[in-house]
């Protein structure tokens, strides 16, 4: 594979968490939440990583965007290793992946409205093209002008989610980290959001990689496959594989407990 | 466990030196003099010399310092009162078994109180009574202590006569038999651990009431309702444990609180606690005194610091000591 | 400004919060207002005068100098509400500072601020009060200074608490992936946020100041002649506390209704404004 169409290398990766609760001098309980995965996302792909909670799954998300540091492994986006980049330019990297979270309520600022939300993240200095860079984020996401001046607790649901997609698309990001993306939402606006989603990948071209539980929302979204279960990834396989002829008991397992199969 | 312990017995040392160390610095630094005491316009700058000599204040403060701390670390001397020359370890071990006694009915007063208060208040959340429960609390929680202390004297002592409401015995005190000497003390602290327990117990009043209302709205009590578990039932073994727990945190941190009260209360009902002690030793800059007291105040808030810990970590088996975070 | 209307129609609503607002308001116009509203000046003193109860000349009495307790008390609101706010400020931002740097920024910092924190808090503070205010005769300046210098270590503990959770929400990581600096993010994603604690706690504090101070100059280690505080003003009830009760009466019930109303009002606040409970914002 070449490295034009390679997105994101993960190699090796190990996570592990200090478990609360240890003494001052005493041994600390390591508890391993990811245990040696690689795994690679090919550009304009969506690449679907799914398990039950407390797999890993999410512990992956959160050491590509430096949330978490991992124990061991790299991390490559474009062919630069994400962990060893000087901090300019790991600002500038870092801002082509851009997180959207399950929980839009949580995911956006109460104190400040939708028009700063996004304003902030144009890196812009020039107020005008600002402007019409957060009127046509907006438009882009289905959402109007009109809700500019809102605070987050003035919208529904959805439009919180579709304002944290827009914020997300705001530094032209070419991957974008899902994270349980529609799982707290009814299944009416689910559906909008992931239509909104797959709109938006075909119109930017735009790497997604997908957590999930849900693999109703994997089939929709995904190109590729891949299991994770207590830390360690258990099978990777393309979509119409995995769904149609899953190798791993515990894919089966997932299937069939989804109801799809 | 042991670990946790040594690491905060070190904390606490270095707390109680520090402290004792900062107190020291700033006392001698603040402006005052206490050869004024002894002196009057007329005598001479010999005189005054000759004093600050005997007090052994000619030294340079760092030199007065190391002496300081080397007869308080090796002989426990502390030094005597520039006031009256008594070993100022003994003028603390007078009055502070005072404080003490004063503190800890109050503190039980103040506690039993709040907790009946609060709870009784919790369980009638939103009712006319507990209303006038948390406006009660109110009202004491904003009193200051030397006002409401005022007014329970005046009332009581002065104009009713039915209390005594100053010192801490009466002057037929040595003439009483044993359970009359009790009698005779019991009679002198109601008013003092009254104010000191009045204006303590909103503390705990208001704490109680929206730990018991969170409480008893959580899931586990709701669920025990469901249960058809006795109303009793659920409102001691599930409900009190679970609001207490919390109080014995606060109850440690209110420490300080109750030692500034008593130091107060004393004041107003002339007992020979630490507070008087303080308060004189402040006014007429009675460095030994001073040094004394600021390290018996420091003990009492470690300690109280401490037991909060261990009875936070006894009373809830969740608590693993050491998890700062 | 609409937010602070808005806020203010809130605490309307409920009784307790129509009090501390009425209460505050009043206390701080009357402050304000003091030359204006005194009936005398209120350190000449009037020997043929001393000690006499409430007439309609002296509404509140005079003291044991023959000075007007009104006019002392309208310019005491001056010394202990200043001391009260003052202290309070410098207590809030002292601990803001700490408490937002120590959850920001956790890690070496985090621990070295919280052990500092948690040494202070196992000072005796009203004793160290007394030291310094009592050996000091200080200005009001320096009492306000030295009050709030010794009371910040509680509002640092409460903003660490919050900060620490408001670090993990996500709008913080959101913050974070786009390149926000971390000062704009403390200032304008995490500060904001904690902003409700902060005030709450910065209201109760305001009367917890007043009543220290009081104790103080009612021990007699307050500000120094001739400004005077409710608390010293107090002091001169002591003496004779039924023979000259209308002093501790008028004295007593200004801390005591300044300090209804903070508590009251910071009480409100704290349901109109906590984090855990809806319609909180803006």
């Amino acid at each position: 594979m070449d490295n034009k169409e390679l997105i994101l290398r993960i190699k090796e990766l190990s996570i592990s968490y200090r478990s609360s609760g240890s003494s001052f001098w005493g041994s600390k309980e390591e508890i391993v939440a990811v245990n040696d995965v690689s795994l690679t996302v090919r550009r304009g792909k969506t690449f679907a990583i799914v398990g039950e909670s407390g797999s890993g799954k999410t512990s992956i998300a959160m050491s590509i965007l430096g949330f978490v540091k991992p124990v061991s492994g790299t991390v490559e986006f474009n062919g630069m290793n994400l962990f060893s980049l000087e901090a300019d330019k790991r600002r500038k990297t870092m801002r082509l992946i851009q997180p959207v979270f399950q929980d839009a309520n949580s995911a956006l600022n109460p104190r400040m409205t939708v028009e700063t939300s996004l304003a902030d993240s144009i890196d812009t200095p020039d107020q005008l093209q600002k402007r019409e860079q957060t009127n046509s984020l907006l438009r882009s996401v289905g959402l109007s002008s009109d809700h500019m001046g809102k605070y987050p607790h003035q919208l529904s649901g959805g439009q919180k989610q579709r304002l944290c997609i827009a914020r997300a698309l705001a530094p032209e990001p070419e991957l974008l980290i899902l994270d349980e993306p529609v799982s707290a939402q009814d299944l009416s606006i689910q559906a909008q959001i992931l239509s909104l989603l797959l709109e938006i990948k075909k119109a930017k071209n735009i790497t997604y990689l997908l957590i999930s539980h849900d693999l109703n929302v994997v089939r929709i979204l995904a190109d590729r496959v891949a299991v994770m279960r207590s830390g360690i990834l258990v099978e990777e396989a393309s979509c119409e594989k995995f769904f149609s002829d899953p190798t791993h008991p515990y894919s089966q397992e997932l299937l069939e407990n989804s109801g799809i199969k | 466990m042991l670990a946790y312990s040594i690491r905060r017995l070190i904390t606490a040392l270095l707390t109680l030196f520090l402290g004792v160390s900062l107190t020291f610095f700033v006392i001698r630094l603040a402006p005052g003099d206490p050869t004024d005491r002894f002196l009057t316009p007329s005598m001479s700058p010999k005189v005054k010399a000759a004093i600050t000599e005997k007090l052994g204040l000619n030294e340079p403060l760092p030199i007065q310092y190391m002496t300081w701390v080397k007869n308080v670390i090796i002989d426990f001397d502390f030094g005597d009162s520039f006031a009256n020359g008594r070993k100022a370890s003994t003028v603390i071990m007078d009055a502070l078994p005072y404080t003490l006694l004063l503190s800890t009915l109050s503190l039980l007063f103040g506690l039993l109180l709040g907790t009946v208060s609060g709870v009784y208040s919790a369980l009638r959340v939103g009712t006319p009574v507990d209303r006038a429960i948390t406006s009660i609390l109110m009202f004491f929680y904003s009193v200051p202590s030397f006002w409401l202390g005022l007014i329970l004297l005046g009332i009581f002592s002065i104009e009713l006569n039915w209390l005594p409401g100053s010192q801490i015995t009466s002057i037929f005190h040595e003439r009483l038999s044993f359970f009359g000497k009790i009698g005779d003390y019991a009679a002198h602290l109601i008013l003092p651990v009254l104010t000191l327990g009045l204006t303590t117990a909103p503390v705990y009043g208001r704490f109680v009431r929206s730990s018991m209302v969170e409480v008893l709205n959580s899931d586990f009590i709701v669920s025990a309702r469901a249960r058809g578990l006795s109303e009793r039932k659920i409102v001691f073994n599930y409900g009190l444990r679970n609001a207490l727990l919390p109080l014995i945190s606060i109850l440690g941190t209110s420490f300080p609180a109750l030692f500034s009260g008593a130091v107060i209360v004393e004041v107003i009902y002339s007992l020979p606690g630490m507070g008087r002690v303080m308060v004189d030793a402040a006014l007429g800059r009675d460095y030994p005194i001073i040094m004394a007291a600021s390290a018996v105040a420091f003990v009492a808030v470690i300690i109280g610091n401490f037991l909060a810990d261990i009875g936070y970590a006894v009373a809830d088996p969740r608590v693993r000591l050491g998890d700062s975070s | 400004m609409n937010a602070f209307k808005n806020l203010i129609s809130q605490l309307w609503k409920s009784p307790s919060g129509r009090i501390g607002l009425i209460l505050v308001a009043l206390f701080s116009l009357l402050a304000l207002g003091a030359p204006l509203l005194s009936p005398y000046d209120p350190i000449k003193q009037n020997l043929l005068l001393k000690s006499s109860p409430p007439s309609i000349s002296h509404l509140f009495g005079t003291d044991l100098f023959g000075r007007d307790i009104l006019s002392r008390l309208l310019y005491g609101a001056r010394v202990s509400m200043g001391i009260g706010l003052g202290s309070a400020f410098l207590a809030v931002f002292l601990g803001s500072a700490v408490g937002l740097s120590a959850g920001f920024l956790r890690g070496g910092i985090d621990t070295f601020l919280m052990r500092i924190v948690d040494l202070l808090l196992g000072f005796p503070k009203f004793f160290i009060l007394l030291l310094v205010v009592g050996l000091g005769s200080p200005s009001i300046w320096l009492t306000a200074t030295v009050l709030g210098a010794l009371s910040w270590m509680e509002i640092a503990r409460v903003v660490r608490g919050e900060v620490v959770l408001i670090r993990e929400m996500n709008y913080v990581k959101a913050a974070t992936a786009l390149g926000l600096s971390p000062m704009n993010i403390a200032m304008r994603y995490v500060l904001p946020n904690v902003s409700g604690s902060i005030i709450v706690s910065a209201t109760l504090l305001v009367g917890t100041m007043i009543l220290v101070e009081a104790s103080l100059s009612y021990l007699g280690f307050g500000v120094q002649p001739p400004d005077a505080s409710w608390g010293t003003i107090m002091n001169q009830g002591r003496i004779d506390p039924l023979g000259t009760w209308w002093i501790s009466a008028s004295a007593g019930s200004a801390i005591f209704l300044s300090l209804i109303g903070f508590n009251l009002l910071g009480d409100s606040l704290r349901d109109v404004l906590d984090p855990r409970t809806e319609n909180s914002q803006s």
